[in-house]
């Protein structure tokens, strides 16, 4: 509705008119040349195999099927009517047309990709000086493949897999050069763990379209020689370094960086994934003596860059570039010519520049390359080192839950990983820490809430070597039996789940942790959940259970509640209704959440959802230093809400939890919200 | 923007309804009653029809059974009768599970329409007041205040449930003016709907300023009427200007 409004608006109306008057008039070299004999040729007679027609020119077309395709519908008006009205010629005004539709096409796509910024889309993209130049007077025809490009990246962002595969063969076949996009994508999908299914779907489609896009053409001859023969393929080698008879080609080795650069990175977020593509594009014209068309490549990337630009100097920063840009093209690129007055400007300022000193052309080139450089390291720092996917997966993520025997820390530790997503997560458990198994007779003289009694060495060891991504060998105790199965490897990842009576014990360790969670208990609450846990899960008896609780209280307040003070959030659930010792039906059972954040700030957009949108209870209190927030929450909450609630406060980290986040109900879902907006928080005053 | 009288000066409060006039309802009932009618065909096996006959017939009941009051428009009663006319007896949880559904979905998919929060914005950095008359129970309607991140600009809110009765009756807009405590001159009063908004204006001398949809014809005697609340706001702005 709004994107129809902006449709409407004057300067889109204004910039369409003009490009509309611009492709009536301007009738470029290469389309002159080149492009209209090509479909002038293929509407005379129609083939299978329109690369064959034997031309003096081998690179009339160096094009592929969707490229011809595309250029097909408005050919063929413009065929029909020189058949009807001209002399019989194609004025070229179908192929000027079709690009006004690819432009068109571009900047629909770029508003669904950036959905609500259609105002600053219209002003960055619509009167780009490189898009306005680049198609209209030196009338090239990329803006179709990065149309195919785009229309991949956009099918990949609504999770269309096969398609976005698909329409990116699409674009190598409209343009092969574009197959330097190709690796990007598979880094992005298969070294971001949440994606890797979502990679296959891609490859299908790939591979389906390559079949049929790139490699059944290659049976005609013409389109070996136009395609694969153009010379703009050998541009790569065009910057070297002469070693003797030796040469050192600098762009593979450039556009090689980027690969490992974008590898490096591993795990991206779709934003951080065009960003790097975008970059590696500068880098790829950067390095090559880029033919014009390849300067169009850049325009919705520089789109975005303007779009999300921190403040005005980015913007006019852009904006200055995008001009140098143009100009260079007027200047050294053969332009158009005027038919309706008769005057050919194809040579124009090329030949005024031709005149002028080589050194001053070398300037320029060398004004222009520094002025990308600043675009590019520009747009390095703002969209890569302060994205919040770049911050936050630059290491793992850590987070620990502590707090005494029956609090619930598994439960929590399982209903993070279900949010973060199985794929992600690394857990260490403190259980499998323990010294001896529940048959030890050490047990009589020690409680596991002893430090004694578990080998914090080790622990301590394990967690550090996970930060540091170095596998390690843990055996895992196994509650139902009481004995622990033999050592597995375990391996680093994206986030590291530290759960345990003593996770937040060490110091060292703390430090390493983003969130640490301390989970407290309303002690009849406690009691009720052990028992009911030890004696239905676990075939303890009920008085057993019950004098191994007091036993543990001494250690528990010794060595386990202190802990308290180092965690930033703790938790303590308490029943709102009553509680019967020996009756363990937790169907009527309500808890209300106390829940303590220290060092963040308050968010009240939380608190309006969890009252306004679920009816909930919730009181919020400071602390006198103000460091300390305290929410009680009581109510229902369903899974559904924590998944629109998320999603509604926490739209740009959704892309760092699972492709399909396990929500929770109840106070479990609380407590997911409430680490994500601790999450959160967390990440914006890394990003300071 | 249409109907502009000359001469006008700035409001010292502007009264709302809160219904259709700050968010579009239809879209959000109809999100309500889905959510309501997949519940009782997945769980019970009601097609969305059955449910919708009983829902109508319910609701008619309800309605005509209380007047012109705030309890006329639970959706407990309506959905404890509909489950009644469903062949299910009285059914209390149920009934709750099915009105916190609908409020729930209800709200997911209610958006306020754009440019309030800047009027709002305006009219408090303006040092106008900001009062909310509306039909319904107070509970949902200050959840859906609160929901909105609204409520931090009211001063004064009056719900059919605390003045007893629904819109028109002029109580509503009479116990919005005592707590205002200012002259009816000086306040205007922004609606969606000729008989309910429109008309108690008219009648206690308030200025009337009338929220047009699409298809839908200024009523006789409004002072004002616009579409867009960015229109409001540049015409409050030009009004604060001028003086």
């Amino acid at each position: 509705m709004v994107l129809k409004e902006d449709l409407l608006k004057p300067l889109f109306l204004g910039g369409l008119a003009a490009k509309i008057i611009l492709a009536l008039f301007l009738a470029p070299a290469p389309q002159i040349d080149w492009f209209i004999p090509f479909m002038d040729a293929f509407w005379k007679h129609p083939s299978i195999t329109p690369w064959d027609y034997v031309f003096q020119n081998s690179a009339a077309f160096p094009y592929g099927i969707t490229m011809f395709v595309t250029l097909l519908p408005c050919t063929f008006a413009d065929f029909l009517l020189a058949q009807l009205f001209g002399g019989g010629h194609l004025s070229g005004h179908g192929i000027t047309f079709t690009l006004i539709l690819a432009d068109v096409w571009l900047y629909l796509l770029l508003c669904l990709l950036l959905p609500g910024k259609y105002d600053k889309i219209l002003r960055a993209y619509w009167l780009s000086p490189i898009s306005l130049v680049g198609i209209y007077w030196v009338g090239q025809l990329d803006t179709i493949p990065v149309c195919f490009l785009f229309s991949a990246l956009l099918a990949l962002q609504q999770r269309k897999a096969g398609l976005s595969g698909f329409l990116l063969a699409a674009a190598c076949s409209a343009k092969l050069s574009m197959a330097a996009v190709l690796p990007f994508f598979l880094i992005y999908l298969f070294l971001t763990p949440r994606l890797r299914n979502v990679g296959k779907d891609f490859l299908l489609g790939l591979t389906g379209g390559m079949l049929v896009l790139l490699i059944a053409p290659l049976f005609s001859g013409g389109y070996r020689m136009m395609v694969l023969g153009t010379p703009e393929m050998l541009r790569v080698f065009d910057l070297h370094i002469q070693m003797g008879n030796l040469s050192l080609y600098l762009t593979p080795v450039i556009y090689g960086l980027g690969l490992y650069f974008a590898w490096r990175i591993r795990r991206m977020t779709f934003d951080l994934f065009y960003t790097i593509l975008g970059l590696s594009f500068f880098l790829l014209v950067f390095s090559t003596p880029a033919p014009p068309g390849w300067y169009l490549w850049l325009v919705p990337f520089i789109t975005i860059f303007q779009v999300n630009a921190a403040n005005a100097r980015h913007w006019r920063l852009l904006f200055l570039f995008s001009a140098c840009v143009s100009l260079a093209q007027i200047l050294f690129w053969p332009g158009a010519a005027i038919p309706l007055l008769g005057i050919s400007l194809h040579s124009f300022f090329p030949d005024i520049t031709r005149a002028m000193p080589v050194q001053l052309h070398s300037i320029w080139i060398s004004g222009l390359f520094f002025l990308g450089a600043v675009v590019y390291l520009s747009m390095l720092r703002e969209n890569v080192y302060r994205s919040k996917a770049y911050i936050t997966w630059r290491r793992p993520m850590g987070i620990a839950v502590a707090g005494d025997s029956g609090t619930g820390k598994d439960r929590l530790a399982r209903t993070l990983a279900g949010m973060f997503g199985q794929e992600s997560i690394a857990h260490i458990s403190g259980d499998d820490y323990h010294l001896w198994d529940r048959f030890g007779v050490m047990w009589q003289s020690f409680t596991h809430l002893h430090p004694g009694a578990n080998n914090l060495q080790q622990f301590a060891k394990d967690v550090t070597d996970m930060f540091c991504n170095k596998s390690i060998a843990c055996r895992e105790y196994d509650h139902a039996t009481g004995r622990f199965n033999p050592p597995l490897m375990r391996h680093g990842n994206d986030v590291i789940i530290v759960s345990g009576l003593h996770s937040l014990m060490n110091k060292s360790l703390r430090d390493k942790y983003d969130i640490s969670i301390y989970l407290d208990m309303d002690e009849t609450l406690r009691r009720w959940f052990k028992c009911r846990r030890d004696c239905l899960e676990r075939g303890h008896e009920l008085e057993k259970v019950l004098a191994s609780i007091e036993r543990r209280m001494s250690d528990a307040e010794q060595f386990i509640h202190p802990q308290r003070d180092h965690a930033d959030i703790i938790f303590s659930l308490y029943p709102v209704t009553q509680l019967h010792m020996g009756t363990f039906d937790a169907g009527s059972l309500q808890l209300g959440l106390h829940a303590e954040l220290r060092g963040a700030h308050f968010s009240s957009m939380l608190v309006r959802h969890l009252t306004g949108l679920c009816g909930m209870r919730v009181d919020v209190r400071f602390t006198e230093d103000l460091d300390t927030i305290t929410l009680t929450i009581e109510g229902e909450l369903v899974r559904e809400d924590t998944a629109f609630i998320a999603s509604r406060l926490f739209p740009d980290i959704l892309e760092l939890l699972a492709l399909q986040p396990r929500w929770a109900g109840g106070m479990d879902g609380v407590m997911q919200l409430i680490v994500l907006s601790y999450f959160t928080d967390k990440l914006e005053s890394k990003q300071l | 923007m249409r109907d502009m009288p000359r001469q006008l000066m700035l409001p010292r409060a502007v009264i709302f309804d809160l219904d259709n006039t700050l968010y579009p309802y239809p879209p959000s009932h109809d999100a309500g009653m889905n959510a309501v009618a997949e519940k009782l065909l997945r769980d019970y096996g009601i097609t969305p029809a059955i449910f919708l006959e009983c829902f109508s017939r319910a609701r008619n009941e309800i309605k005509s059974r209380l007047g012109s009051t705030a309890s006329s428009h639970s959706r407990l009663l309506y959905f404890m009768r509909t489950l009644e006319l469903l062949g299910f007896k009285s059914q209390p949880l149920l009934a709750l599970d099915l009105e916190q559904s609908y409020w729930r979905n209800f709200l997911k998919a209610a958006e306020l329409f754009p440019g309030v929060i800047p009027l709002f914005e305006f009219l408090k950095t303006s040092g106008i007041s900001i009062a909310i008359v509306t039909d319904l129970t107070a509970q949902i309607q200050l959840r859906k205040l609160v929901y909105f991140n609204l409520d931090k600009f009211i001063d004064c809110i009056v719900t059919s449930e605390e003045a007893g009765t629904d819109k028109p009756g002029l109580v509503p807009f009479t116990l919005a003016l005592e707590k205002l405590n200012l002259p009816a001159s000086e306040i205007w009063a922004v609606g969606d709907d000729e008989k309910a908004d429109m008309q108690p204006a008219l009648h206690l001398s308030l200025f009337s300023v009338y929220k047009a949809s699409d298809g839908t014809a200024a009523p006789s005697g409004v002072a004002l009427q616009f579409r867009h609340f960015a229109e409001l706001n540049s015409y409050l702005e030009k009004l604060k200007n001028h003086l």
